[in-house]
């Protein structure tokens, strides 16, 4: 028995939201950078749960390139947080506000 | 100053009713969207007897002729195009890493090797709190705390 397609799409978007809600309402970068993983790894179970739909690996393929850009994300972010810290004695993101327009 | 993971509560968590909201909205969306059942007679699965793995690899790499399961395209352009970005990535995070020592860049792999361990082994790092210039550890050495002077 397999659980339907929609059930998939319910908890990729109950993750996403929670990514959403972690970028909303924290101010330190660490959970900022988790919750945008949250964000994207709601995307990659989309991809996986519809390459199963439609009987195609095109989607776990592509969900495995999203991965690999998600490390890449993290080695720059957690860099910038480094720099972060580094200037400011400090990760929160309200510090920061030369680059603010 | 943000010393760890503290969770803040009150009035913080107003933007977070923004997602919430988009949740509900998208759940509505989803449940009512007509999607049909993941069975094998509406086109869902895999074929038992294929390796997933297997065809997994021959798309990455544009081996169409040893593939089982069709309609999978070849991946080979975008693998090489990961791999530069990873190195890409790899290569800014070694710049963002670099911390300046009175003037001078130190890079963040660099070693001070032995003539740390003979004048009582390496500074700690900046990254770790630094020694803030009063420690009595403090060699003749720069020890400055790091950073942009701001």
């Amino acid at each position: 028995m397999t659980v339907d397609v929609q059930y998939y799409v319910l908890l990729s978007m109950a993750v996403f939201c929670i990514g959403l809600f972690g970028v909303l309402t924290r101010r330190n970068a660490l959970l900022f950078l988790m919750s945008v993983e949250l964000m994207l790894n709601a995307a990659n179970i989309n991809l996986i749960a519809f390459a199963f739909y439609h009987g195609n690996l095109t989607g776990q393929l592509f969900a495995l390139f999203t991965m690999a850009l998600a490390a890449a994300e993290v080695a720059v972010g957690l860099g910038i947080i480094l720099v972060l810290y580094r200037n400011f004695r400090d990760i929160d993101v309200t510090v920061p506000t030369t680059m603010r327009w | 100053m943000t010393t760890g993971p503290k969770l803040r509560l009150g009035k913080t968590l107003v933007p977070g009713l923004l997602a919430v909201g988009l949740f509900g909205v998208m759940a509505l969306i989803t449940l009512n969207a007509a999607f049909e059942p993941m069975t094998a007679a509406a086109g869902a699965g895999f074929p038992d007897d294929v390796s997933i793995t297997a065809e997994l690899g021959y798309a990455l790499f544009g081996f169409d002729e040893l593939q089982q399961i069709g309609g999978t395209e070849p991946f080979l352009a975008a693998v090489l195009l990961v791999a530069v970005a990873l190195d890409a990535a790899l290569d800014a995070s070694l710049v963002l890493a670099k911390r300046e020592e009175g003037g001078e860049p130190v890079a963040a792999l660099s070693s001070a090797g032995e003539e740390a361990s003979a004048t009582g082994g390496p500074e700690p790092a900046v990254t770790d709190g630094g020694t803030d210039g009063s420690s009595a550890a403090t060699t003749d050495r720069h020890t400055d705390t790091g950073g942009d002077s701001r």
